[in-house]
């Protein structure tokens, strides 16, 4: 008869601490203003093998390694690590500062903060940050390396490559109002930021300026951007950069598409004009949701150098076996340009320009 | 292109056939969003339900800052307002607030428990807003939208 007694009496000190997180919770809700931390985080194991033992197939074009050449399976492309702190102050003031290792140009994983700013929201709808800012170029640029919340392996590169700056150091200002079912949210930024390519040189960005449109009707969401900046390696130093694109996803299915078009120069003034789209839908039967999509990179300009030109038709499965957790299955069927060799990186000389490759890729995605 | 087809094909019929052995979703009886009596919201229509839990309004409509509260992971009666009220399935709403949240765009609904705790919450502060299983309504709240 004493026994559950004891047993509850010798529970353990630290059983208390299980306790902890909804007492906060509780204080949380009884004062919504009251200051909190907030710790997340994101990861996605990945391996992906490519047909192409002559090259290889990354990411994005700051990966020096990956599937084919490399490695057959590449675990580099895809993997990463991410953890988020968000800080509210008032309920005006907050920060946030987020941590990613990821595979790097100089082939390390060391972690480097992706984002770390302050926050001030003058109004609910009107709001300024300042410091290291994801930029809204694409519909998913700024959650592209959470792989949780984006439905594909990863976004389609052809289109996600066009900008290698991801991030500005400066200051943004974003508005949004509402007019019935109808929410529209406007940022415009103003910033720098260096990039290190795969061949260990820094690419400084300055005068980074930037205004970002996104619109949301429902199940619909509408999106642009247009943006300039001065980029040191390019002469003039001119690289400007915009996209359009739209998602429509009511639930049982969804369907995205997205435009870019970026123009760049080279330092011997050749000017470098290119454009890049897909398509891509799926549905949901329950947990699992299949899904495809098309997408193209194409040069507008005529540059004398090798064209960066590739055509994707990739097909998958995204299955939520947890609430957290998804496994992927994806399979790609790359056609290179005439005289191209695409995306692909690490090229070994005197492999022959053009043909096709098929990639195949397995991710488990977490967010914690 | 034609193999393109193929597979895609291939993975349809591979969902249908996952999608077979899934577990059908429990029904849920009806949900209610509900405020403290003081609150001088009187209604509410599905979709500000949403804006307000999707953190895209931060207002109830018409004036007043709006906190909405969420029930515990897995709770049916939370399952049921996002899907009616939102159209979204939980792993659907698991990815929107990754998105939100690793964008610095917004965070989750604290999570308050179950209908009761909810209920005990909201009636205590006006600027709370949650949602309730029907079956736990009292006079202690007001029904701002019942979903069905």
């Amino acid at each position: 008869m004493t026994r559950p007694a004891t047993a509850r009496a010798r529970r353990p000190w630290w059983a208390l601490l299980a306790a902890l997180p909804l007492l906060a919770q509780a204080r949380q809700v009884e004062q919504p203003a009251g200051a909190a931390i907030a710790v997340n985080g994101f990861g996605t194991l990945g391996a992906v093998h490519s047909s192409e033992p002559r090259a290889d197939f990354v990411f994005d074009n700051l990966q020096p390694h990956g599937a084919g050449r490399s490695r057959d399976w590449s675990m580099d492309t895809d993997s990463r690590l991410g953890v988020q702190l968000t800080m509210h102050a008032t309920p005006q003031l907050s920060a946030v500062v987020q941590v990613i290792s990821e595979y790097r140009a100089d082939g390390s994983y060391t972690p480097f903060v992706s984002w770390a700013n302050v926050k001030y929201a003058f109004t609910p709808d009107l709001s300024v940050r300042v410091g290291r800012i994801a930029l809204a170029s694409f519909l998913a640029s700024d959650s592209r390396r959470v792989g949780f919340s984006n439905v594909s392996a990863r976004p389609p590169s052809e289109v996600y490559r066009l900008l290698a700056v991801k991030e500005s150091d400066g200051v943004d200002a974003t508005y949004r109002w509402h007019d019935g079912d109808l929410n529209n949210s406007t940022s415009v930024t103003y910033g720098r930021r260096t990039v290190t390519n795969v061949a260990g040189a820094d690419i400084h960005s300055t005068r980074l300026a930037g205004v970002f449109d996104t619109l949301d009707y429902g199940a619909l969401t509408v999106h642009a951007a247009y943006q300039i900046r001065n980029v040191d390696n390019q002469h003039p130093p001119l690289g400007r950069f915009m996209s359009a694109g739209a998602s429509y996803d009511p639930g049982p299915w969804f369907a995205q598409a997205e435009w870019a078009r970026a123009v760049n120069y080279t330092a011997a003034s050749v000017r470098v004009a290119r454009a890049a789209w897909y398509v891509s839908a799926g549905m949901r039967f329950g947990s699992v949701a299949p899904y495809a999509t098309v997408s193209e990179l194409r040069p507008l300009s005529e540059t004398g150098l090798a064209p960066l030109a590739q055509r994707t038709y990739a097909g998958g499965i995204r299955w939520d076996v947890a609430r957290n957790v998804d496994l992927k299955l994806q399979w790609d069927r790359i056609a290179l340009g005439d005289r191209s060799f695409g995306t692909l990186q690490n090229v070994a000389p005197g492999t022959r320009a053009g043909g096709r490759l098929h990639v195949v890729s397995l991710l488990a995605d977490v967010i914690f | 292109m034609r193999a393109a087809a193929a597979v895609t094909v291939a993975a349809l019929l591979c969902c249908c056939a996952l999608a077979l052995v899934a577990p059908a979703p429990a029904r849920a009886a009806d949900v209610v969003v509900i405020v403290a009596t003081r609150s001088a919201v009187k209604a509410l229509t599905a979709n500000q339900a949403a804006d307000l839990f999707l953190g895209k309004a931060s207002d109830f409509p018409g004036g007043g800052a709006a906190t909405p509260i969420d029930q515990g992971e897995g709770s049916p009666a939370r399952d049921a307002f996002y899907q009616k009220a939102a159209g979204k399935a939980p792993a659907q709403m698991k990815a929107y607030w990754a998105r939100m949240l690793f964008t610095g765009r917004g965070e989750p609904p604290v999570e308050s428990g179950d209908s009761a705790a909810v209920k005990r919450l909201v009636a205590a502060n006006p600027g709370l807003v949650g949602y309730i299983d029907k079956d736990a309504l009292d006079a202690s709240v007001r029904v701002l939208l019942t979903i069905h």
